[in-house]
Parts: structure tokens; sequence; C-alpha cells
């Protein structure tokens, strides 16, 4: 076993090597998007997202005090929005907004995830590593009269981060947020979402 | 051989990426039913914007 330890050691990066045998954490996320017709799959799509540097930085934040007495956090904000757009730019953490966000009511950009989020177990472990965030649009939902091809999604927060992430009333208007950088972000292939068409978006993230 | 038959029958099933064939343009963005741009007026009350701005979401809409 130590042979074979040293023989990896030699041939990966540093950092590689720690990844196998250190067991770091990683915080992957997984995002499928499906379009039914009256209940009918018409079109599914899916892949893994990055995240944003605004999204790393929710991370460390969120795991941190800021005073241990009176017991207060840098942030109180959590992932409460996703966000649908018709752009596409290259995965990379430093996005900024959606390209081509679409409202997916009149005005409204950021819509609700479905509460409580709900904990898929891995069938080895009762443990909860890994969260799942649902929303289902509804027909009349992102396609108001017209056909929309989609090709990006994001996640967000209830946070303002023109507030210091206050929670208390999030702006969830077109105007106010289409610009807002998410904290998980994904372009996928089209998928076509008319006025005959459910879309279900299902967003895994598992800590691994 | 067998990557020129597939292209060549890609037109058969609907991901043609699978087979490393083109895919056919598709229109992007938002598109009335029948394909054509959203009326700028539409694309204001929808997204809640100006009328500058709705001009600027059309325009990028329909590349």
């Amino acid at each position: 076993m130590i042979g074979i330890v040293r023989i990896f050691r030699s041939l990966m990066p540093p950092r590689m090597f720690a990844d196998v045998f250190k067991q770091n954490p990683q915080i992957r996320g997984h995002l499928t998007l499906e379009t039914r017709e009256r209940g009918k799959l018409r079109q599914r799509v899916e892949g893994d997202n990055i995240w944003t540097l605004t999204g790393r930085e929710f991370i460390a934040e969120l795991i941190a005090l800021r005073a241990s007495s009176p017991r207060t956090a840098f942030r109180d904000d959590r992932v409460a929005y996703i966000g649908m757009g018709s752009g596409v730019q290259s995965e990379v953490s430093d996005i900024t907004s959606l390209v081509d966000p679409v409202v997916y009511r009149t005005g409204e950009f950021l819509a609700r995830i479905d509460a409580p989020a709900t904990f898929p177990t891995s069938g080895t472990s009762t443990t909860n590593t890994a969260v799942r965030f649902e929303r289902e649009f509804t027909v009349g939902e992102i396609s108001l009269g017209y056909n929309v091809v989609l090709t990006e999604a994001g996640l967000f927060t209830d946070g303002d981060p023109d507030d210091d992430w206050d929670y208390s009333a999030t702006p969830t208007s077109f105007a106010d947020t289409s610009g807002r950088a998410p904290m998980a972000y994904k372009t996928y292939e089209p998928i076509t979402k008319t006025t005959d068409f459910n879309l279900r978006a299902i967003w895994t993230v598992r800590v691994v | 051989m067998l990557r020129k038959l597939l292209k060549e029958r890609a037109h058969l099933v609907d991901d043609l990426r699978i087979f490393g064939a083109q895919k056919t343009t598709f229109a992007r963005g938002i598109r009335m039913p029948d394909g054509s741009p959203v009326p700028v007026d539409i694309i204001m009350k929808n997204f809640g914007v100006p009328r500058e701005q709705a001009e600027e979401i059309a325009r990028r809409q329909t590349r």
C-alpha cells in the first residue's frame, strides 16, 4: 500500500494527491431541467454547475461567526431563488450575472425555490451530505405568451447584496435583480419552454 | 467509417451532437410561437423595463 501511495505521489500534482488521499471535501452541484406536456416528458437536459466567486464567498461566510457573544453571523441569507436566462457564456468563477436573464412572471426575475429543501440520501449513509432545490414553472410562467429558449440558470440567495445580504425584504424584480451575480451557474443545451409545457428545475448540491 | 455512417444518419436522432455532427441552427432567446421576434411593447410590459432597455433586450434576444 505504501508503495502505491509513493507512486501516486510521484505522478500527481500535490493538490490532486491531497484530494485523493486526504479526502478534502468538494461541493458539487448538478442541475436537471425537464419540460413536460400534460405529464409527458418532452425534453431533459442536465449537467454540473460551477460555483462563482460570489457563491464561494457565501459558503465561506456561512460557516463562520462574526461574534460569539452575542452570537452573530456574517450573514443569514440562504439559497432561495433560481433565475433563468437565454444567453451563453463560459462557466468560469468570475461570472457576474446571467447573460440574457428572462422574467418568469410579469416583471419578476427571481423565482422562489420550493421550501423546505430536501436532503437526498446516498444509499450508504443517512447523513445529510446533499441538498436538493426544486422549482416547477407552470405553463404560464417563463413563456408569457411567447416561447423561450432557455440556455442558462443561476442559483441565488434571499440576501440583498446592496444591503449587507439582508433577507427581510428581498427584491425579486427583473429591474432590481437581473444583473446580480448568482451563487452557482450553469449553461446548458437549449431547452424550449412554451405555454404547453411545465418546466421542472432540480438543483442538487453535494458535499463529496 | 462508423463515424461517417453515423453522421449520415444523424438526422434520425434528436441530439446530433452525440455523433459530432453540426447541430441545426435554433432560434435563441424569446420568440413568438410563429418564430418572429417578440414586439418591444410586450417586452416592456412583461419585463417591466423602459423602452430603451426593452429594445436592448429585443436586440440581444434576436441574435
